[in-house]
């Protein structure tokens, strides 16, 4: 028990100086605090395919310590999500909207986006829609935000992270921001699905 | 003989000394008249008491697939005030027969488009919209209802009183107050000499004085500029300033005037004045919606508050009732059949103190200040303003009600401290940052004292995920960084010590930043927030939304800091909205009496945060509600419902604060006493119970942020912060990590482990120890002393 208590204060201690941290990194468990076996019950988070299956909490001694190691998983491939879609009422709101931009009747278009964006506020499409509007304001700097948060809300569906981006490098270069641009522009490109 | 005595050149002399002290009495009335004209309209038009600006709710949007009954449906139409008949034929009218529903939208202006009256026919599938379609059969993808009126403010002046549009005003109350107050209203000059003259007789002959020769406009003028003392220069100064008023304004103007000032009753310190204040005082609900019996009670109260108060003497003032009532049958006002029946009715006063429905001043008091904040002042004095509030009416019931039941239970099962608790609820869509729900008390107090957002209360652990955020941010701390959970010992610039506390005395050792923040360990935070500096620590409640950074002192890593619930919720919305920080508005539009929308701030979004950091947070504030201080919840919500939050309690349990979201919705609840007193509770037994009350009574969705592009999720032990296995025991929580992050692994359960272990039976635990699930973890106080 002594020598893979030893290995792993000697790995955990050359984690430390990947990681700065002032506090130690684990060194040796302690039984108590280490494994403190959970009874059955683990909410959403814990729960795996495996979940219907009967399993018993873990005491420590049961398995075979394995030599400790640092666990420098390989980048795992990132999962493609299916491009967003509208709901049928986000479109036909959406396509009012535009009826109501190309009027030059912005106002009136913002109104309607709202009403979108409260039927669907976690739809990215939406943001990028009231990013366009943004820019048809002239207020190029919430046009980018729209479209950074349309990002954070598409993450894997390449389409729209082109879209996203598109926006971006447009509010930019609106803002005489050109290398910026050209990056975000770079970033669209390398999105759009092929 | 005098007069013949006088010799022509005295005469002369008298006569033009007496034009002369004529015209000085002419010029004197004048000016009089000048300064009294100026001040009648100077006041009046300044107030614009004749039209206030009118508050909306946010309208119903119906679409294909919304999660809306026919039974709900319904309910809300029938608080538009729709008319359920068996064929509708006009709008405002609808029909329902199960699952079909056929109804009359009323023509409505909102500020992008005036929507047409028009008739809809939708079907339902159980809970929700299967079709929508129009009278010729076409279908409809998105229509609004008209909005819920929610109230009336004067943007401008700060008067908390309930004011009422004529429309909100029931056609009754203005005839019943001429029939029993002014008969010649409609056709005097603002005196009525007559009236004066018989109110002189009867009081003469009774010897007191009984009646008032008053007319409305004279009343309004009083109400408005005079005091009560009855001198003569008083009543000369009122019946002129009347004439004037009568003069320069409409009648149905100064009607809406009078029915907004004239005082008819006492709130403990307040005075209640105005129909629409005095409805909700009375009776607990809006002006519009009171009966005739109502409405000759509060006609009948104007003759002398005090003297004939529902309350404290219920017989005089029925007896007044029925006389009002009897003189609108002999007017021909009402029927004299209206007028029995209504006699027969109690007095139907509610009970002092009691809850009140369909009245937000709290969420009022926002829009003004927020209207005073975005507005052009010369376009806030605009009259007849219409406003388009973010109010969800729904949510904001569910809110009243879970607040006021959690309250009351409160109050019998605790001791004597917790009684007479007040609170406050936010509600709040985080994306956009609309504040569709705001509590301002236990009841819709009239005090005017606005909890929500002046209270600034000390917020104990709710300070904690900005200690951790700005830890993460630092990228030198993971959810498995090791913190001490040991004894602190500071010395202070003043000299004083700081020793902080955990909650149960107790001392962790090291603990992974997940548990520390999940069971609210004080030392750990404390450690952890010194490491990162209190400056970054300060500059995290800045970068989340709070006007200015907190001072920075070691005892803000526990919360001492006092802050608003309104600040709290800006905060918690920006951690909620994955980092973007989006400013609270209860605003959208604003529309002028001509129908044009006023320039408005728009919906806006900014990074605030590091996305990376947030989403670990996040992650961490969802265990929180898993196995942390949160957990209690869980026999609320629905299963499966994903949320994540903090508890918070301040110094000897004074404040109570729960702040926590799902996918749609923010909460941030507070309880406590307004003279600051102990509750005996902590956020979890109080805030977190109001919080999962409200939170499993209304549809919501689970939080699902996105995984951000550069973040890996990985397993680790949460008693240790080792990387290990899901399959192995229930302590394993995933957490967010940049990529590559080095961990140790678990050498009881090594991450490699792809399927459940089976163990012996009889081995489930190791001699001596005790499960993982701790027995009600309970919120740590802030158990330090108040630093100055």
């Amino acid at each position: 028990m002594l020598r893979p208590v030893v290995l792993a204060s000697l790995l955990a201690l050359s984690a430390c100086s990947v990681a700065p941290f002032k506090h130690e990194a684990p060194a040796g468990s302690t039984p108590a605090q280490a494994t403190k076996p959970a009874t059955a019950g683990s909410g959403p988070v814990l729960k795996t395919p495996t979940d219907e299956a009967v399993f018993q909490p873990a005491p420590e001694r049961v398995i075979e310590p394995p030599p400790p190691a640092i666990v420098e998983p390989a980048p795992r491939p990132r999962p493609k999500r299916p491009p967003a879609t509208l709901s049928p009422a986000s479109r036909a709101l959406v396509g009012q909207a535009e009826a109501q931009r190309k009027k030059g009747d912005l106002p009136g278009a913002a109104v309607t986006m709202d009403r979108a964006l409260r039927i669907e506020p976690s739809n990215p499409l939406l943001w990028i829609e009231m990013g366009r509007l943004r820019m048809d304001q002239r207020n190029y700097a919430q046009a980018e935000n729209m479209g950074r948060k349309a990002l954070s809300m598409s993450v894997g569906d390449d389409s729209t992270q082109s879209a996203a981006w598109e926006l971006i490098a447009q509010s930019l270069r609106a803002r005489g921001r050109n290398s910026e641009a050209a990056e975000a522009m770079d970033k669209a490109r390398a999105a759009t699905p092929r | 003989m005098a007069r013949s005595k006088l010799s022509a050149g005295t005469r002369r002399r008298l006569q033009r000394g007496f034009v002369v002290l004529g015209l000085l009495l002419v010029l004197a009335a004048l000016v009089m008249l000048l300064v009294l004209n100026h001040r009648v309209t100077s006041q009046f038009e300044g107030r614009r008491w004749t039209l206030p600006a009118r508050v909306y709710a946010q309208p119903i949007d119906l679409y294909v697939g919304q999660q809306l009954s026919a039974a709900r449906l319904a309910e809300e139409l029938d608080r538009l005030g729709y008319l359920r008949v068996p064929s509708p034929d006009r709008p405002g009218t609808y029909r329902r027969k199960g699952d079909d529903l056929r109804v009359q939208v009323r023509e409505f202006r909102f500020p992008d488009e005036l929507q047409a009256a028009r008739e809809l026919r939708l079907s339902f599938a159980g809970d929700v919209i299967a079709g929508i379609r129009d009278a010729f059969g076409a279908e409809v993808a998105v229509v609004r209802l008209d909005p819920l009126l929610i109230g009336s403010i004067f943007p401008i002046h700060g008067e908390d009183r309930i004011v009422v549009a004529p429309a909100e005003v029931p056609p009754l109350l203005p005839e019943a107050l001429k029939a029993v107050e002014d008969r010649k209203f409609d056709s005097h000059h603002g005196v009525n000499p007559l009236a004066i003259l018989r109110a002189l007789f009867v009081n003469v002959r009774a010897g007191q004085i009984e009646q008032g020769g008053s007319t409305l406009t004279q009343q309004l003028v009083k109400s408005y500029f005079l005091d009560s003392r009855r001198t003569l220069r008083r009543k000369a100064e009122e019946a002129v300033m009347a004439v004037i008023l009568d003069a320069r304004f409409e009648k149905a103007d100064i009607m809406n005037a009078y029915i907004n000032e004239i005082y008819l009753g006492q709130d403990g310190n307040r005075a209640v004045h105005g129909f629409g204040l005095a409805s909700q005082f009375y009776f607990g609900k809006p002006l519009a919606e009171l009966d005739l019996p109502e409405i000759a009670l509060l006609v009948a109260v104007v003759r002398g508050p005090s003297y004939y108060d529902p309350r404290r003497h219920p017989e005089r003032t029925l007896e007044r009732r029925n006389l009002v009532l009897r003189v609108l049958a002999e007017q021909g006002v009402v029927s004299a059949e209206d007028a029995e029946r209504a006699a027969k009715a109690p007095l139907g006063v509610s009970e002092a103190g009691g809850r009140t429905g369909g009245y937000y001043p709290a969420f009022l008091d926002l829009v003004r200040r927020q209207l005073r904040r975005d507005y052009e002042e010369a376009d806030l004095t605009e009259s007849g303003l219409v406003v388009f509030s973010t109010l969800d009416p729904l949510l904001q019931r569910a809110a009243e009600s879970a607040l006021a039941g959690e309250l009351d239970r409160l109050d019998e099962s605790r001791r004597k401290e917790a009684h007479g608790l007040e609170g406050v609820v936010i509600v709040t869509a985080p994306q956009t940052g609309e504040v569709v729900a705001l509590v301002g008390g236990r009841r819709s107090g009239f005090d005017g004292f606005n909890r929500a957002l002046d209270a600034k209360r000390p917020i104990g652990s709710l300070a904690k995920p900005m200690v951790y955020l700005a830890a993460l941010e630092t990228d030198r701390y993971t959810p498995a960084s090791l913190v001490a959970d040991e004894p602190v010992d500071l010395k202070l610039p003043n000299g004083d010590r700081w020793k902080p506390a955990n909650f149960d005395k107790k001392e962790r050792g090291r603990v992974p930043m997940v548990r520390a923040l999940t069971q609210s360990l004080n030392l750990a935070t404390v450690n952890l927030g010194l490491d990162v500096g209190l400056g970054r620590v300060a500059k995290a409640f800045e970068q989340l939304g709070l006007p200015e950074a907190p001072p920075e002192l070691p005892s803000m890593l526990l919360g001492a800091t006092n802050l608003a619930p309104i600040d709290v919720a800006q905060m918690y919305n920006t951690i909620a909205n994955g980092g973007f920080r989006a400013p609270l508005r209860a605003v959208r539009a604003v529309v002028g009496e001509d129908g044009k929308p006023l320039k408005s701030p728009e919906l806006e979004v900014s990074e605030a945060v590091s996305p990376e950091a947030v989403y670990a947070l996040d992650r961490m504030m969802i265990e929180v509600m898993e196995r942390g201080t949160g957990r209690t919840a869980k026999k609320l919500l629905p299963e499966g419902l994903v949320v994540a939050g903090k508890t918070g309690t301040s110094n000897d349990y004074r404040d109570s604060w729960f702040a926590g979201f799902s996918g749609a919705h923010l909460i941030v609840v507070w309880v406590g006493h307004d003279d600051n007193r102990p509750t005996g509770l902590t956020g979890t037994t109080g805030g977190l119970a109001v919080w999962s009350r409200l939170m499993s009574s209304i549809p919501t969705s689970s939080y699902e942020p996105m995984q951000p592009d550069s973040v890996d999720l990985r397993w680790i032990d949460y008693y240790s912060g080792r990387e290990t296995s899901p399959y192995c025991n229930g302590s394993a929580v995933n957490m967010a990590f940049a990529p590559g992050t080095p961990l140790a692994a678990s050498e009881a359960c090594p991450p490699g482990i792809a399927r459940p272990l089976v163990f012996d039976e009889g081995l489930d635990l190791l001699p001596g120890e005790t499960p993982a699930e701790e027995p009600a973890a309970e919120e740590p106080p802030v158990a330090e002393p108040e630093i100055p």
